[in-house]
């Protein structure tokens, strides 16, 4: 019989429905459970006539703690007349590589290259928990997600596994992978920050509970300068790096030098691994802040502790909730590389294909932060009142059951109304019928009903009733016609939209730059000659609701303008939309720098919302905004980011590296003897937790489980992998050292 | 000195025995420790290994004539062919099981080992018990119901076979409880029939507690694979340590349900 743990032959996941068949006896193997989440199983077993473990069984493991893990037979063997069979098995993870490839099907046609920019939790319940029951997986759940990094990630064209997809997402993110068990239920995936991050075990020394460990040290992976490089992006030969970044200056303290605090824009990890990692001394690499105004600071010094922070002999042109940039030198020369200080150099690149370089230059272009629902931080309306409001794609494309909530006069300025749904909004510019009017009342301003579904409207003054009406009376909400979109497409992390209330058309394709508009906050470039195209673009989703096309003027447009002088330095408008039709446009325009310019963009609205009046729009809204450098002409649009620029993702994964590479590689394998075992008791502070930390007095380091391999019979043998860098990086760096 | 092998004496298989060592030994065990960091002591390795036991049986085996040895060889081989149950005068309620070895053939005259005179044989037996303990040589049935039922047991555990009937209907649990000597519940093994299984008044569910099979066997006899019906508990086998066997006091065996019978032979250590 086996030890202290019993091995079951299931039929299948007890989640999917799998019954026990037998009991299998162990002979001799082990178990294992590891970061990388390649947990596997190898035992050598009796073979017994009446319970033939096949391949594609399930073996279940319960120790003598009750913890059940499950392992699918990938393998067994044999050797002829002799009564042994081993037997290896993986993971139910294994089987997220197996189950199929994340699809959809649109119009009669299967597509595997689905993505989008979406935070790792949106990616699993938009892709990977789908058809699940069709490809066996409906034990598969969502559990928890620590990181919430906005990922760019699309499959080729052949799709991935769900499993792949995973893997990727994980290392995009930064995040650690699990499938965990839940109980006989299922199966529930978790990207975490860091596996088992809270637990600490108690010290590990020889003469207290070590009997033998084994170190192997080389610099095969150490590296004290690194160069990332990202995707290359379309009509560019060069890979994207971590030039473009993008920090927050926090609160500036100092009398002279300075201290400015910087933070990434999303929460991320900070620029600054090192103390010392940039500044002048010979030993920092150089580096210099470019704001806002064109203007490059010197960074004399850089700290990790108490804050991260650079420091500076003044602080002109830097002022708390600015965005600055770091570069290399006084011309705004791009870093191309990070270096730890203090150390002779040795340096590795590290490739990541799947990640961009790019800024938005656009403040707040995600449309991320809503001060509240009518106001949008860095834009502003310039030119005259522009009313816009914060639209969630989700809203209600209609809405019924409306009535008069009390009797209502002619000419009265304002409107109450009952029946909405709790918390509905009603936008500027959207029209209601009273029954029995043949006027429509038009809304003057944004209002959200209250939890009883109650609202009052203030009207715009030429379309007050013209005859009392009784209360109860019901309201046609927006008119004849679909007003408002069906849907919008999936992107920006389906954040809400920016719907412009009326807006002012003009006369001319090419908008007045002084006319009413919505305007992003200003920016001074610093004229780079590699870098001279500024572009801009924004997604823009138009409803026409009319029997004709809309064309021309009455449509919203985009330009770059050149702040200082007023004056337009590229524009677009948007396309033609068809009649009774919604169109979700990206509208692009560029300008060709040759000096230090100060530039904005803004958005003109057309004839947004006057659907009701005449051949207009009845929606205009904005999805997003990018603002973007580019060395050439006709430049992709990138994906959608915001403030946190792509170029921070790799500026933060190249300091990990760093982090994690200035140390020598160590990895360490220990024999332990689990005394709980054999004395019948556990100590929890010294239990063993994938991802705990380890201390290790005689090495003077602390060592993280990377791996836990516990023998199948002999339980108080277990086999413990340690990795000396900080965070498990084997799986992102494994197949990037260059 | 006489023993039978598989139940035959040596007297019907027309041979005497001159000599037999080792019977009563014990096996030769290993054991591998551990030292532990900071304690005058060492942790024993949980798994042994053990060479078997080696019994040497010499036999006078006569021949009626010189050519006659081939056939009284071959009658000799056949009786110690396969898996042996030896049962020694000294202990006849016990058997030891064993293999024989390849047999050793000396004339009762070397000098003259192709003669007449010299026709009759001695002949070494080596038999190869891998197994350290002795049985009972008759199983033992106990009757198993409600209340709990003492298992007599030797001085090794006892693995056995539960026979379970009565009828039982899909998503009933029972449990089959061994308690120790004290009356405390050491082990339980809960069953429950699936949904669409069941067992009829004919019927009887078959609990190997060695092999830890479950078979479900119909009142014609066919046996199916029941170990799904294995719904909660765990898989114990009954241990004299869990008894007091000076006192003839014994640990039970007990069902929630139904009746049973348990079918197991007592184990002695050597």
């Amino acid at each position: 019989m086996s030890g202290v743990i019993t091995v079951e032959r299931w039929s299948n996941w007890a989640c999917a429905g799998g019954v026990a068949l037998g009991s299998v006896d162990v002979l001799e193997g082990t178990y294992n459970v590891a970061l990388d989440a390649s947990d596997a199983c190898a035992l050598t077993i009796r073979h017994d006539a009446r319970v033939p473990v096949g391949i594609r069984d399930v073996l279940r493991v319960v120790d003598a703690a009750g913890t059940v893990r499950e392992y699918r037979v990938q393998s067994r063997s044999r050797v002829l007349a002799d009564g042994r069979r081993t037997i290896s098995g993986l993971s139910p993870i294994a089987d997220l590589g197996t189950s199929g490839r994340v699809r959809t099907i649109a119009g009669g046609l299967t597509r595997y290259d689905v993505g989008g920019i979406l935070t790792p939790a949106q990616f699993v319940s938009s892709y990977i928990l789908t058809n699940l029951a069709a490809d066996g997986l409906s034990w598969l759940t969502a559990g928890t997600f620590e990181v919430s990094t906005l990922v760019t990630l699309t499959a080729p064209g052949d799709g991935w596994s769900r499993l792949d997809w995973l893997r990727q997402i994980a290392d995009i993110a930064g995040a650690e992978l699990r499938v965990r068990r839940t109980g006989e239920t299922g199966y529930a995936i978790d990207m975490l920050s860091a596996i088992g991050a809270s637990s600490v075990m108690a010290p590990v020394a020889l003469g207290k509970n070590v009997i033998e460990l084994a170190t192997t040290e080389d610099d095969i992976e150490l590296a004290t300068a690194i160069t990332v490089y990202g995707a290359t992006p379309t009509g560019e030969t060069l890979p994207a790096g971590i030039g473009e970044n993008a920090w927050t200056v926090g609160t500036i303290t100092g009398a002279g030098p300075y201290w400015v605090p910087l933070t990434d824009p999303s929460a991320g990890g900070g620029p600054i691994a090192f103390a010392s990692q940039f500044g002048t001394a010979s030993t920092s690499q150089a580096a210099y802040l470019l704001t806002k105004t064109a203007t490059t600071v010197q960074v004399l010094d850089s700290r990790i502790s108490p804050d991260q922070a650079v420091q500076v002999a003044a602080t002109t042109g830097l002022a708390a909730g600015d965005l600055v940039q770091i570069v290399a030198d006084a011309t705004a020369t791009r870093l191309t590389e990070l270096r730890a200080p203090n150390v002779s150099r040795l340096h590795r690149t590290d490739t990541v294909t799947t990640l961009r370089g790019e800024r938005n230059l656009a403040r707040n272009g995600d449309l991320a932060t809503w001060t509240s629902a009518t106001d949008l931080p860095e834009f502003t309306a310039q030119g005259g009142t522009l009313p816009y409001a914060e639209y969630p794609r989700d809203t209600p494309t209609t809405l019924s059951s409306l009535v008069l909530n009390g009797a209502l006069a002619s000419g009265v300025a304002t409107v109450s109304l009952r029946g909405a749904p709790a918390f509905a909004r009603f936008y500027v510019d959207e029209s209601f019928l009273v029954v029995g009017q043949t006027n429509y009342m038009t809304n003057s301003a944004y209002a959200v009903a209250d939890s009883g579904g109650n609202v009052t409207l203030t009207l715009q003054s030429f379309t007050s009733l013209t005859a009392t009406q009784p209360d109860g009376t019901a309201v046609a909400a927006f008119g004849s016609g679909a007003q408002r979109p069906a849907s919008f497409p999936s992107d920006n992390a389906n954040r809400s939209v920016l719907r412009f209330g009326y807006g002012s058309t003009g006369t001319s394709t090419v908008p007045s730059p002084t006319s009413r508009r919505l305007q992003g906050s200003a920016l001074r470039v610093k004229y780079v000659s590699a870098l001279p195209y500024v572009n801009a673009s924004v997604g823009l989703t138009i409803r026409n609701a009319h029997t004709s096309a809309l064309t021309g003027v009455n449509l919203p447009a985009l330009a770059l303008r050149d702040n200082t002088a007023s004056t337009i330095l590229s524009s677009v408008r948007a396309a033609s939309v068809a009649l009774n039709a919604t169109a979700h446009q990206i509208i692009t325009c560029e300008s060709l720098l040759t000096a230090d310019t100060t530039v904005d963009l803004a958005l003109w609205p057309g004839a947004a919302g006057q659907g009701v009046i005449g051949i207009l729009p009845s929606f205009v809204g904005v999805r997003w905004v990018m603002m973007w450098f580019a060395s050439a002409s006709g430049s992709a649009i990138p994906p959608i980011v915001g403030d946190s620029a792509y170029g921070n993702r790799l500026f933060q994964r190249g300091n990990a590296a760093l982090l994690a590479r200035t140390l020598v590689s160590r990895q360490i394998r220990a024999t332990l003897r689990d005394l709980s075992t054999a004395a019948g008791y556990s100590i929890t502070r010294e239990a063993l937790v994938l991802g705990a930390t380890l201390p290790l007095e005689d090495l003077g380091v602390s060592v993280r489980i990377v791996g836990i391999t516990y023998n199948a019979t002999d339980p108080t043998a277990v086999e413990v992998v340690l990795d000396s860098r900080p965070t498990a990086l084997a799986t992102f760096l494994a197949d990037k050292v260059g | 000195m006489a023993l039978t092998v598989n139940g035959r004496t040596l007297a019907s298989l027309g041979v005497t025995a001159r000599e037999l060592s080792g019977w009563l030994d014990g096996p030769d065990m290993a054991r591998g420790a551990t030292p532990l960091p900071n304690v005058l002591g060492v942790l024993p390795a949980a798994i042994t290994t053990s060479a078997a036991r080696q019994i040497r049986l010499t036999l006078n085996v006569p021949a009626a004539s010189l050519t006659g040895r081939a056939a009284v060889l071959a009658t000799l081989e056949d009786a110690f062919a396969g898996l042996l149950s030896l049962r020694f005068d000294d202990t006849p309620t016990r058997i030891v099981r064993a293999v024989a070895g390849a047999f050793t053939v000396a004339s009762i005259a070397p000098s003259l080992s192709m003669t007449e005179m010299a026709r009759n044989m001695i002949v070494s037996v080596p038999l190869l018990a891998f197994d350290g303990s002795s049985y009972d040589d008759e199983p033992r049935s106990v009757v198993l119901s409600t209340s709990p039922a003492e298992i007599a047991l030797g001085t090794l555990p006892a693995p056995g076979i539960v026979q379970w009937s009565g009828a039982w209907s899909a998503g009933v649990a029972r449990s089959l409880t061994y308690r120790s000597v004290n009356g405390i519940a050491y082990g339980v093994l809960t069953l429950t029939p699936p949904v669409g299984a069941l067992l009829t008044a004919s019927e009887f569910l078959e609990i190997d507690l060695g092999r830890r099979y479950v078979t479900k066997v119909t009142s014609a006899g066919v046996r199916t694979n029941a170990y799904s019906w294995v719904s909660g508990g765990a898989w114990f086998v009954p241990e004299a340590s869990d008894g007091n066997r000076q006192a003839a006091q014994w640990p039970t065996l007990d069902v929630s349900a139904g009746a049973g019978l348990f079918l197991y032979r007592r184990s002695w250590a050597l």
